[in-house]
């Protein structure tokens, strides 16, 4: 599984033992930085919220004591408690410090409140869940991720410095996350985990060709015209940016594939591109896959006039000179017939 | 069939795992209205939809889906995956194993631990020597661990150790528990990059030694208020489980760190993560170590009990440690490879 020469994006492929395959999303160093010091104020919070409640318990039990007859009492049993909430105190400051992350790892699935939050999960690298060694073992060794410590200096007016504190400034773990493909740090590729995204993403539906000139223009498609997956592919990613497009760009964007279409169906050469494409999208996705017999289209049929001339189904707007000229913008030479320039209209 | 129709078929099914996933308890009945589900129930649809869900992914090529819809499904598979497979925890029934049985092996034969332990106690002993005799470096221990600390032990020992409460014992056990143990878990993790798990340890062993050598020297140890005495009387009971942890914890950081090195034939990846898993257990044997150093230092070490008792109790942690390695851990039987 290892990194293809034109992967761009942070997808991995995962086949589980059922034979299911996905592709999972590596989550980069910055989301989980956020996450990191998301989770160090969460611990933060609930250090303050243990050794507050250890406090208060204290103050409670003294205050609840001294206005009994038992008070002689007090003294050795103050100090006894005292000594027992501070050993709390200490003992679950020691767990958050060092075993927060591991212990929600382990018992929410591969996940830390702030992970939660900005729905990440911890997973192996097989695809499978974490276990509790995996987990604590990572968030162990994430002292050694967040290496360097540098020392803080502040410098005083009369020129001296005091060194404050020292803080680690994580360039190890950075570092090594952004060396490998799945942005893993030193911890993760002990364990052999990696964190992914796992975002709710609402399903697209299929853009909607209200023109009615669109199934007209479909009908024309040659029914033995098969269309390979790449090419539909292609007109799908191209239907769902569409919207973002001004008509001119949508013009030169389609003008790839579907020049030498139109020539190959021996359709008009001035057929508005953008429509062109939609009625491609309308046959794929939106028809019923063509059965019945259409009359063959000859490469010298004579159109009297083109009603598909204009305008983009949404708003119409003239061609452009180029089109009417009848050759695209961009080098697409003649396709031989029968041969599907898929290439070329890959618009991405 | 048309594309639309049948994501707009297909949606349905995808809807209501994505309701599952959510954390939805209910399920659409036949009327539009939301039926409560029983446990078995809703595993069964779960993984009903979830079977689905991965069929329409495995043949999204073949029924045409448009690629925002594959990467949509992409993602609730994935969800779907993390969801029916949950992250396996600890299973404590072998615990016991592992800590009386593998891990001594392991500690056994382990040169790495063998190392630390010939390490720390070389630079210990050696700076404990150097602190120990005025003549040859009088600043050293002031150097090592500062003034201000010095004085702070030398007047913590001035008097002779007497029973603290209840209450102060138990305060301090779980200082000790906090502070000693992230002590070890620093030379651990420190150990994955060599260089820092030894410096931690060298640092931790140079300074306890200057410590441990300044307290011997004679004007401190017999002369004016027997602050030496009394910290020998504090450290001994507790020492041999806390000076073993923190070798451990270091030994066992630094097979990690070494198995960058030498691999055995493995890939450096493969290398490491076979070692980790092997160490987690070494350190959770450190940890316990820790704890039980933390409750001795807590309450045994600081009483006015007679040092000969504490002396006894040095002694048998001492010796529970060798039958732990040596005892458990010479190699018996047929060996497993």
């Amino acid at each position: 599984m290892h990194r293809k020469n034109g992967q761009l994006d942070s997808h991995i492929p995962i086949i589980t033992p059922e034979n299911i395959s996905f592709d999972y999303q590596v989550a980069g160093p910055f989301r989980r930085a956020i996450a990191f010091v998301l989770d160090l104020i969460i611990r933060g919070i609930l250090i303050l919220l243990t050794l507050l409640s250890v406090l208060l318990l204290f103050w409670a039990i003294d205050f609840a004591l001294s206005a009994t007859p038992f008070y002689w009492i007090v003294p050795w049993f103050v100090s006894t408690t005292e000594g027992a909430l501070v050993f709390l105190g200490f003992v679950g400051y020691f767990l958050l410090d060092w075993f927060y992350s591991g212990l929600f790892e382990t018992y929410m699935n591969g996940q830390t409140p702030a992970k939660r939050l900005l729905q990440m999960r911890v997973v192996s690298i097989d695809g499978q869940p974490i276990t509790g060694l995996q987990a604590i073992m990572r968030n162990l060794l994430r002292y050694v991720d967040l290496g360097p410590a540098v020392p803080n200096t502040f410098f005083l007016a009369d020129g001296t410095g005091i060194t404050a504190a020292i803080f680690p400034i994580g360039m190890v773990g950075f570092f090594v996350a952004n060396s490998n493909s799945r942005c893993q740090r030193l911890g993760d590729l002990v364990c052999q985990t990696m964190v992914v995204v796992e975002e709710r993403q609402r399903a697209i539906d299929l853009t909607k060709v209200a023109d009615p000139r669109i199934p007209k223009l479909a009908e024309l498609i040659p029914p033995d015209f098969v269309i390979s997956h790449s090419l539909a592919k292609a007109i799908a990613a191209y239907m769902e940016r569409r919207k973002y497009y001004s008509n001119a760009r949508r013009h030169e964007l389609a003008a790839h594939l579907a020049f030498p279409l139109l020539r190959q169906f021996g359709l008009p050469s001035d057929t508005s591109y953008d429509l062109f494409m939609c009625a491609l999208y309308y046959q794929i996705f939106l028809s019923e896959q063509p059965v019945g017999e259409t009359p063959p289209i000859s490469q010298d049929r004579q159109w009297p006039s083109n009603p598909f001339e204009k305008g983009s189904p949404s708003d119409p707007l003239p061609t452009s000179p180029a089109a009417k000229e009848g050759m695209p913008t961009s080098p697409s030479p003649t396709v031989p017939p029968g041969e599907t320039p898929t290439e070329q209209g890959t618009v991405t | 069939m048309k594309v639309e129709d049948l994501i707009q078929q297909r949606r349905q099914n995808w809807d209501e795992l994505e309701a599952y996933l959510a954390g939805s308890r209910r399920l659409r009945g036949k009327k539009g209205r939301e039926v409560p589900l029983t446990k078995s129930e809703r595993i069964y649809n779960f993984t009903r939809l979830y079977r689905a869900a991965c069929a329409d992914l495995a043949l999204a090529d073949a029924y045409q889906l448009p690629p925002s819809t594959v990467q949509y499904l992409h993602k609730l598979v994935a969800r779907a995956h993390n969801q029916l497979y949950r992250s396996k925890r600890f299973s404590t029934s072998q615990w016991w194993g592992m800590l009386f049985n593998d891990v001594p092996k392991l500690i056994f034969r382990d040169r790495y631990v063998q190392f630390m332990f010939f390490f720390f106690w070389s630079i210990f002993l050696g700076s404990a020597a150097i602190a120990a005799t005025p003549e040859l470096w009088p600043d050293y221990p002031e150097h090592m661990v500062g003034n201000g600390q010095l004085e702070n032990l030398e007047s913590m020992y001035a008097e002779p150790l007497s029973d603290r409460p209840t209450g102060v014992n138990l305060q301090m056990v779980g200082f000790y528990i906090w502070h000693n143990t992230s002590i070890g878990l620093q030379c651990f993790a420190g150990g994955l990059l060599i260089v820092p798990g030894i410096l931690i340890t060298l640092f931790n062993a140079a300074s306890l030694g200057a410590m441990f050598g300044y307290m011997a020297r004679p004007d401190i140890y017999s002369e004016g208020t027997q602050a030496g005495t009394h910290f020998f009387e504090f450290v001994t009971a507790h020492g041999p489980f806390e000076l073993t942890a923190i070798v451990l914890s270091a030994g066992a950081g630094l097979r990690i760190g070494m198995s960058w090195v030498h691999t055995h034939g493995l890939s450096r990846r493969a290398s490491l993560a076979k070692t980790a898993t092997e160490t987690l257990p070494v350190m959770c044997a450190a940890m316990v170590l820790f704890a039980g150093a933390a409750l001795i230092e807590g309450i045994i070490s600081p009483s006015g009990m007679p040092y000969e008792f504490k002396y006894v109790v040095g002694g048998l942690t001492a010796a529970a440690l060798l039958i732990y390695f040596i005892i458990l851990g010479v190699p018996r039987g047929i060996p497993k490879n």
